[in-house]
């Protein structure tokens, strides 16, 4: 497939998912929005509950749509015979569009009230497409996010050795009372504490206020840039873990979905056919 | 109170299961990740585990451990997954089907040549394969990348370019000669004759090319191949017999005769075209010289009597079909240590090594052989030489022990071989030793 083509189908995919969130929502909007004791009464109950002929089909075409997304994906990925057929790339976006579109199929099926037995099945549901959006699209980020923000780092550091020199120029400061300051900054870098103590520091060695105050500045942004790639760190040994709510809990979901099934089927649940 | 308990029961049973289907995911999570550092650790053992040329590097960044890149593979444990992260196994057994690369949802495999510490020579090429030698192309495994439907591409290719830029009023005896008959040899061979070239097309050894050094008898194709001439080839697992067939099937077809067991010795500019002369003893010139002799290079030759019988060979093919014969293996390296194992089981086996003990094969192999002379599946000759080759015997000196017979059905010889990249700088051409670079990668 061709950029431009692979464009055009991605704009499709989300286009098709955008489309059918907003009609149902809108559709159903006022339906929805009514408490549930006052639904029985509402003019779109007979369409809209969970076993009404919109809401039941929204819950059996959500159900397809999720079986089908995940088996041809796992068959692309398996079988030899279909791993000819085009690239898994892309099987692997319309595998994520059908299993969104699934669980939003789903929820409206639900008709946003969850209960029972059937609830694990839903939450399971809510945990694969989270973990699934986690594995896929947050968690490969977070180590160009970190690679990121350690250039930022590096530009700061060599910012503030550019400082150093042009301290030592302008205020004739010696090596030492230098390697006091620096050693002084990096030592408090991590607290805020830091702050306060740096800015005292460098008063006392007499540097002038609009260099101090450019000083502050590069420890501010470099106490906040190791921060943040340390939360950054913690994240990615956290969504190290993706696929572990991913692949079980998708199977807890089939399991409890299929009862769910079976149960309504034995109590004379049916929809057009 | 009833009610309560049915409750109890059956959220119960539904958590039970949510712990049963978690705590198997997790089991089996370990024990992939235990069964792949197991085998990376007998990987590294046998020295396999450093790759030797072409093989996937993951990046661990990109990995979300989807296992495509292991099942489209049609190799076995060259990749696995360890902690949650695609990583190599087997690098050294890759043979660049790039199966992987395509397969990886995520797009986190490159393809690399060589490594930081081990060097791949690879001769500079344009994108039209010509080298820093105006006229002198080359295809096939010798350019990098390996695979017969890549090799078969590039020689087609290859030749189309030379088609391109011919200028037919030269004085050499020929348009092209194309220099080794594999799969690239032979596509550029046919496309020589479509385009109604006057070529010739040399082998030093027989067809085949590097096909026939694979230590099995299956060769697997990840993609069709577009034979010119003959159209698409849809083999997707076939042998190394069917492949020979279907060369000769095309090559008679087309009545395109190779010149076997015929070695390009010196090859060099003469005027506005080049002369290449053979080991036949026999001189040709041609306007343009396509090399495609791949990467095994030619093997040493012990200069014996009866070496240039057709019982003795220097690499070995297809060992199950061989049994019940007396067999001569020359050398200490792994691939005479190799040979030695496949065929003592079925075979009455002698190896012959001019030194005194193993000293430079893999573990594994030192393991190996030393087990199968314990058990007197082989004997094995060190500190001798062999003197002669006759039809039903073969002659060594030995040590101390001068002069012995044994009797003789068939001589294999690894005593190493002169590498292409000797031959390509004599030729003049430009080598680059790559690092570990990425020959195929996503943009």
């Amino acid at each position: 497939m061709k950029t431009g083509i692979h464009r055009i189908y991605i704009a499709a995919l989300v286009l098709i998912l955008v489309a059918v969130t907003f009609w149902l929502g809108y559709r159903g909007y006022s339906y929805y929005g009514t408490s549930m004791e006052e639904r029985f009464y509402h003019d779109d109950y007979q369409l809209l509950k969970p076993n009404g002929f919109l809401g039941h089909g929204l819950g059996i075409f959500g159900s397809l749509s999720m079986i089908l997304g995940v088996s041809l994906y796992m068959l692309r990925k398996r079988v030899r015979v279909f791993q000819r057929l085009g690239l898994i790339r892309h099987w692997l976006e319309f595998h994520i569009f059908l299993c969104v579109l699934g669980p939003v199929l789903v929820l409206f099926h639900t008709s946003f009230k969850v209960g029972g037995l059937v609830a694990v099945s839903f939450w399971s549901m809510v945990a694969v497409v989270l973990s699934g959006v986690a594995g896929r699209y947050i968690y490969i980020r977070i180590p160009r996010t970190i690679e990121g923000r350690e250039l930022s780092l590096v530009e700061i550091r060599n910012l503030k050795n550019d400082l150093n020199e042009s301290l030592s120029a302008t205020h004739g400061l010696d090596r030492e009372s230098l390697k006091d300051i620096v050693e002084a900054t990096e030592k408090y870098f991590h607290t805020r504490k830091g702050i306060r103590l740096t800015r005292k520091f460098i008063r006392k060695r007499g540097v002038r206020r609009r260099e101090r105050r450019r000083i502050i500045r590069l420890v501010r942004r470099e106490i906040s840039l190791n921060r943040r790639i340390d939360r950054l760190q913690l994240m990615q040994n956290l969504f190290r873990y993706w696929h572990v709510a991913h692949l079980p809990f998708a199977l807890i979901m089939l399991v409890i979905m299929l009862v769910h099934v079976l149960v309504s089927i034995v109590f004379g649940y049916t929809w057009v056919f | 109170m009833e009610l309560l308990l049915e409750k109890i029961i059956i959220y119960g049973l539904v958590f039970l299961l949510c712990l049963l289907v978690l705590v198997i995911y997790m089991f089996k999570l370990r024990r992939t990740s235990r069964k792949t550092a197991d085998k990376i650790a007998e990987a590294r053992a046998s020295g396999t585990y450093e790759p030797v040329s072409l093989h996937p590097l993951v990046d661990p960044n990109s990995c979300i451990a989807t296992g495509a890149c292991i099942s489209a593979c049609p190799e076995k444990d060259i990749l696995g997954i360890l902690r949650g992260k695609a990583t190599t196994i087997n690098a050294a057994r890759c043979v660049g089907h790039g199966a992987c690369f395509h397969a990886c949802p995520t797009q986190a495999i490159s393809l690399c040549i060589g490594t930081e510490q081990r060097g791949v020579d690879l001769p500079h090429m344009n994108r039209d394969f010509e080298t820093n030698i105006p006229g002198i192309s080359i295809a096939g495994e010798l350019g990098g990348m390996g695979l017969i439907r890549n090799a078969v591409e590039q020689g087609r290719q290859a030749v189309d370019h030379i088609v391109r830029v011919l200028d037919r009023s030269h004085r050499a005896g020929y348009d092209l000669i194309i220099v080794g008959a594999g799969p690239a040899g032979i596509s550029g061979s046919l496309s020589a004759k479509k385009h109604g070239l006057r070529f010739l097309t040399l082998e030093q050894d027989s067809l085949g090319g590097t096909v026939y050094s694979y230590p099995r008898k299956k060769v697997v194709m990840t993609s069709l191949m577009e034979l010119p001439l003959y159209g698409r080839v849809k083999m997707h697992e076939t042998n190394k017999g069917e492949l020979l067939d279907l060369w000769n099937q095309v090559l008679t077809k087309q009545d395109i005769h190779v010149i076997e067991h015929t070695k390009a010795e010196r090859i060099y500019p003469d005027g506005n075209h080049f002369r290449i002369t053979t080991s036949a003893g026999q001189e040709y010139t041609a306007k343009h010289v396509l090399l495609a002799i791949g990467r095994r290079g030619t093997p040493r030759k012990l200069n014996v009597p009866g070496e240039g019988t057709e019982k003795v060979a220097y690499r070995l093919l297809e060992p199950e079909q061989i049994r019940n014969e007396h067999i001569l293996i020359v050398g200490g390296g792994d691939s005479a240590v190799e040979a030695a194992l496949q065929l003592c089981d079925q075979n009455i086996v002698n190896l012959s090594y001019r030194k005194e003990t193993f000293s430079r094969i893999k573990a594994k192999n030192q393991e190996k052989i030393q087990e199968a002379i314990r058990l007197g599946k082989l004997e094995v000759w060190f500190n001798s030489n062999l003197q002669s080759i006759e039809s039903e015997e073969v002659a060594l000196v030995n040590g101390e022990r001068g002069e012995q017979r044994f009797r003789n059905d068939r001589v294999y010889i690894f005593a190493g071989g002169e590498l292409p990249t000797q031959f390509l700088n004599k030729i003049g051409i430009q080598i680059t030793r790559k690092f570990g670079e990425a020959i195929l990668k996503h943009d």
